[in-house]
């Protein structure tokens, strides 16, 4: 036997073969990167289009007939009603500038992640539709036709978009991805063509008041039950009211707070808050009717989210309150301070909301007339309104997650920080370029929490753990705060897989442990039932 | 080879050409010195007003501004006022520094750079530098062909190109407005080919405008600065261009001043119906141009219409005997 | 020079070579993004990758224990393991420096005196890979097992902790 030669003995590396143009590269649905199918019950109860069982691995989508012509007349109402479409279609200029801006470009490494190639699948499609330039000249400047490998690549990469916005505020004309997902997803539910994540929670929502379906005795025997937990840790018996007339105020939550862990606890904060406040003043109501804050509807369609948002204007006249506090969400935070006033106001019969506590009169919202609890507990607690105890939180060391949405939707950025500066003694910033404005998405906002596209929320949610990681390591940080429904579903997962020590809280959780109320025993353990004594470890529940 | 730039030169090569041989051979002054230019003016000011009417006309039903601050909230509570205005005048000094500075564009990149508990500064603000430096030249090197088309030469003009050729070398003194032009397209092109992402997502529609652009630039320069033209002739011809009394001026001009004529007047023609409308769309882009004092002041959908909603009496309907068993206070004792 | 020290000398081109190699198991564009992006919170995934690398070249040459690895080049395989990589992709990428040792053993006149030394070291890399598939069995696991009680997780011990949970089944239609 001869020696081998040397080239025998390096391995040939194995590259990537020549890389086609986006355009030809054809779509390739992955397991562990799109979600199921929307089940047809929930399309249909709904009333949506093309209701029908059907799969993304399937050839055949069963799709109606005249599919093209439905995207092709549903894309021409969207660019005469909404100038952002329009303007977002036309200008762009391909600098590259959101790249590499994308938490999902980042994670996955897929080029087609990157905004402007996802704003491109639908360019593409416009100018070929629209445009003068991009009729006569086809591929050259870049049109092509609406074919259903490109309806296909529309569908997986719309459903690998968080809708979280980051790309925009780098972007020298402000092109919002979140706006053409937005958009293109209402072209893909013309055709019947959303993901279950989505729509069975807009059927639940829509029918029971929440996304999860929860009807309202099992609404309330939730509620009583943290009550009976309260009693537990505090020795304090709360007294929550529901679907009460007459009530000043209507608290509306994300459902995810009253049936999801860890947002059990924040539920459970907001209930010692308003039973502290009682005697000061504080008359609120809870709601099973407009038992969800959040709003699914918004990742299917404008219609949706506004049918779905309808019931809190809806539930606020009927039980005839002054105005609305709203609870820790993200995206139901979007809906409400850009959308909710101008789909379903004016909301002329509420009043201008004033803090029964301080008197502060919220400005801010004095036409939508919904208050964020951030907000509230901030003025609380700058007119020394709580009696807090900061130390109950020294097992904790805190990092602070801007919400997408809160964020770059609204712009609540100080409020969370100046509570938990006041009732926590650790709390520590993550890096400057992954907080406020340009804060990382958990990657799985916009309805993609599901389970089957696990790899592509723990790829896309990696530069934002990468930064709980630094701080954790730098630290020894232990509990990520966010005030996002989504996000406390959504992180605990990321964390186990990416940061295992680190747990997630919401923000109204450290008032509640930090908050002293009248009356109560003295606490060993927080709220997740931690002891307070020992000190050394908080693991997550 | 990728043929969207390829694309593009060959484009930009036979415009050369055929206006090259046009005039040259045929003869064709009068087309490209004045039909040409006329009709260019005419399809730029149709497509740019139809264009810019488009977009007004549609409406803006949500107010969707990107928040990239602190919202004005709490009295004691310092918010941005132009990251997230809820004033006009925070939406016009918005606008101002995006238009006139490319503020998003600047805060694209970053420079802090952490390599374990070090902490050092890397420049990454190449695309902001050269973007504003080439639309920054290429504004001052259309004010100063205003010297072409008025008589007498205004002093504001006279006093920019004093500016511009500041450095005195040689005669013709250099216009340093042209240089930095040229180079600023040489790097916005040369980073569309060499760097694969941005390659990647470039068509043949972005090369093109950059390709004739520095086409322009290099038949302008070679006027000035290495041929031999009749400046005289073509004022004349300029002139004669803006007081609608065209002339041709006898020989003299040469073909090179035909072939930069000609590209401005396909730059300006192919304007409304490319990415260029950018500059027309900065003005009116929705997540830049509005205020976000949206639960304070209500903004109202022109097109905002009625939709089915689950009442409250539906659900209660459905679910009463539930919600009684519960002692939730219901509308309707069964 | 024996192999080791050519290693250490070199340790930079060593690694810029091999971070190459693994940058460009992404698409072109991609690694491009990878290798010149350079804020670690920017580009989470270049820089584990140069992190990993750093770490297994160190433990190659014997400056850093194996047993040490771990928190390093988890990291790397982590991502790779939720990035449609098939498992050999996902941790193949330790071998490309098996070729690149190579490429400078058959460069060398002396291979005779090399050649022990290179077995080691091919064997130190194998042992590596051991421990990086561990990781990334680790990994899957850990996905499936994400996938499996996410759910449960959050609502059902909620609805558990309530005593709810004979309702569970209804509530969760």
């Amino acid at each position: 036997m001869s020696e081998p030669r040397p080239d025998e003995l390096i391995r040939k590396m194995e590259h990537k073969p020549h890389q086609k143009g986006w355009m030809d590269t054809p779509v390739n649905i992955r397991k562990g990167m799109y979600c199921y199918a929307s089940n047809p019950k929930s399309v249909e109860y709904l009333g949506l289009p093309n209701a029908r069982a059907w799969n993304p691995l399937d050839v055949d989508w069963k799709l109606p007939p005249d599919w093209q012509e439905i995207i092709h007349k549903g894309f021409r109402e969207r660019l005469d009603k909404f100038r952002s479409f329009k303007i977002f279609m036309d200008v762009c200029v391909r600098c590259g500038a959101c790249a590499d801006k994308c938490h999902f470009f980042i994670g996955t490494g897929d080029p087609k992640n990157m905004p402007v190639l996802r704003a491109e699948l639908l360019r593409s499609v416009y100018r070929n539709d629209f445009t003068i330039a991009g009729k006569i000249l086809g591929k050259i400047a870049g049109a092509r036709e609406m074919t259903i490998d490109v309806l296909k690549e529309w569908w997986y990469y719309l459903f690998q978009c968080t809708e979280c916005r980051r790309c925009s505020v780098f972007c020298p004309y402000g092109i919002d991805t979140a706006e053409i997902t937005i958009m293109g997803r209402e072209l893909l539910n013309l055709l019947g063509l959303n993901i279950d994540w989505i729509a069975t929670p807009v059927a639940n929502c829509y029918r029971t008041g929440n996304h999860l379906g929860i009807q309202p005795h099992a609404y309330k025997d939730m509620l009583d039950f943290f009550v009976e937990d309260i009693e537990e840790v505090t020795g304090v018996k709360v007294e929550p009211s529901f679907n009460r007339k007459g009530a000043d105020i209507l608290f509306i939550t994300p459902s995810g707070d009253v049936f999801a862990d860890p947002g059990t606890y924040t539920a459970m904060g907001y209930l010692i808050l308003f039973h502290y406040l009682k005697d000061m003043g504080l008359d609120i109501t809870w709601s099973t009717y407009a038992s969800e804050g959040g709003n699914f509807g918004f990742f299917t369609s404008h219609e949706t989210m506004k049918r779905l948002n309808k019931k809190m204007y809806a539930e606020a006249k009927r039980l005839g309150v002054k105005w609305i506090l709203g609870g820790e969400c993200g995206h139901m935070w979007r809906v409400i301070n850009q959308y909710m006033d101008t789909m379903n106001g004016p909301a002329d019969f509420l009043e201008a909301p004033v803090s029964p506590i301080t008197g502060t009169k919220f400005e801010n919202a004095r036409s939508t007339k919904m208050v964020h609890i951030a907000e509230f507990m901030a003025d609380l607690i700058k007119h020394k309104k709580l009696k807090l105890d900061p130390s109950r939180n020294d097992h904790l060391k805190v990092t602070y997650h801007d919400s997408c949405n809160p964020a770059r939707g609204m712009g609540i950025l100080e409020e969370p920080r100046y509570v938990i500066n006041n009732v926590c003694n650790h709390f520590y910033e993550m890096p400057s370029n992954t907080i406020r404005e340009q804060t990382f998405c958990c990657g799985s906002g916009a309805g993609l929490n599901a389970g089957e596209n696990i790899e592509l929320r723990m790829a896309g949610g990696f530069p934002r753990a990468n930064a709980v990681k630094h701080v954790h390591q730098k630290y020894g940080v232990n509990m990520l705060a966010c005030i996002c429904a989504v996000d406390r579903a959504a992180l605990p997962p990321l964390m186990d897989y990416w940061v295992p020590e680190v747990g997630v809280t919401g923000l109204t959780e450290l008032v509640a442990n930090a908050l002293i109320v009248p009356g109560e025993a003295e606490r060993t353990t927080d709220l997740r039932g931690e002891e307070l004594q020992g000190k050394e470890e908080a693991e997550d529940a | 080879m990728n043929i969207n730039y390829l694309a593009s030169l060959i484009a930009v090569i036979v415009l050369f050409l055929l206006v090259y041989v046009g005039v040259e051979a045929a003869g064709l002054r009068y087309f490209f010195g004045v039909l040409l230019p006329y009709l260019a003016v005419i399809i730029f000011i149709i497509g740019f007003v139809k264009k810019i009417v488009g977009w007004a006309k549609t409406p803006v039903p949500f107010r969707i501004p990107t928040t990239c601050g602190q919202q004005e909230t709490l009295s004691w509570i310092k918010p941005a006022k132009i990251d997230n205005p809820t004033t006009g005048s925070g939406v016009f000094v918005r606008m101002l520094l995006e238009i006139l500075c490319f503020r998003s564009l600047f805060r694209n990149t970053k420079m802090e750079l952490r390599e374990g508990d070090k902490l050092s500064y890397e420049w990454e603000k190449w695309l902001w530098l050269f973007a504003l430096a080439f639309h920054y030249s290429f504004l001052t090197v259309l004010l100063r062909h205003l010297r072409f088309f008025l008589e007498p030469v205004p002093g504001c003009v006279k006093f920019l190109e004093s500016i511009d050729g500041f450095l005195q070398i040689g005669l013709p003194g250099i216009m340093i407005s042209g240089i930095i032009l040229l180079a600023a397209l040489l790097f916005l092109l040369l980073r569309r080919i060499l760097i694969p992402q941005i390659k990647y997502i470039s068509l043949a529609s972005d090369y093109f405008p950059l390709f004739l652009i520095i086409g322009i630039a290099i038949t302008g320069i070679l006027m000035r600065y290495f041929t031999r033209v009749d400046i005289a002739g073509i004022k004349e011809l300029t002139i004669g261009l803006v007081t609608f009394h065209p002339t041709v001026p006898d020989g003299g001009i040469g073909g090179l001043f035909y072939v930069h004529l000609f590209f401005v007047s396909v730059l300006i023609a192919y304007f409304p119906f490319s990415k260029l409308m950018h500059l027309g769309g900065i003005f009116m882009s929705p997540t830049r141009n509005l205020t976000t004092d949206t639960r304070a002041t209500r903004h109202i959908n022109p097109w905002n219409y009625d939709v089915k909603v689950h009442t409250y009496e539906e659900y209660e309907e459905e679910f009463r005997e539930k919600m009684i068993g519960a002692g939730l206070p219901v509308e309707k004792e069964s | 020079m024996n192999l080791i020290s050519f290693l250490k000398e070199n340790k930079e081109n060593i690694l810029k070579k091999w971070f190459k190699y693994v940058s460009e198991t992404y698409q072109t564009n991609t690694s491009n993004f990878l290798i010149n992006k350079k804020d670690p919170f920017a580009n989470p995934v270049g820089s584990a990758i140069m992190k990993g690398l750093s770490a297994i070249l160190d433990a190659v040459c014997g400056l850093v224990d194996k047993k040490e690895l771990p928190p390093f080049i988890d990291p790397v395989i982590r991502i790779r393991a939720v990035q449609s990589f098939s498992p050999s992709e996902s941790i193949g990428f330790i071998l490309f420096l098996k070729d690149i040792i190579r490429e400078k053993f058959y460069k060398e006149r002396n291979k005779e005196n090399f050649i022990k030394e290179l077995l080691a070291i091919e064997t130190q890399i194998d042992e590596i890979i051991f421990i990086a598939f561990g990781i990334y069995t680790e990994c899957r696991e850990k996905i499936n097992d994400i996938k499996a009680n996410e759910l449960k997780d959050r609502t059902y011990k909620a609805f558990e902790r309530a005593g709810l949970v004979d309702k569970t089944d209804k509530v969760l239609q």
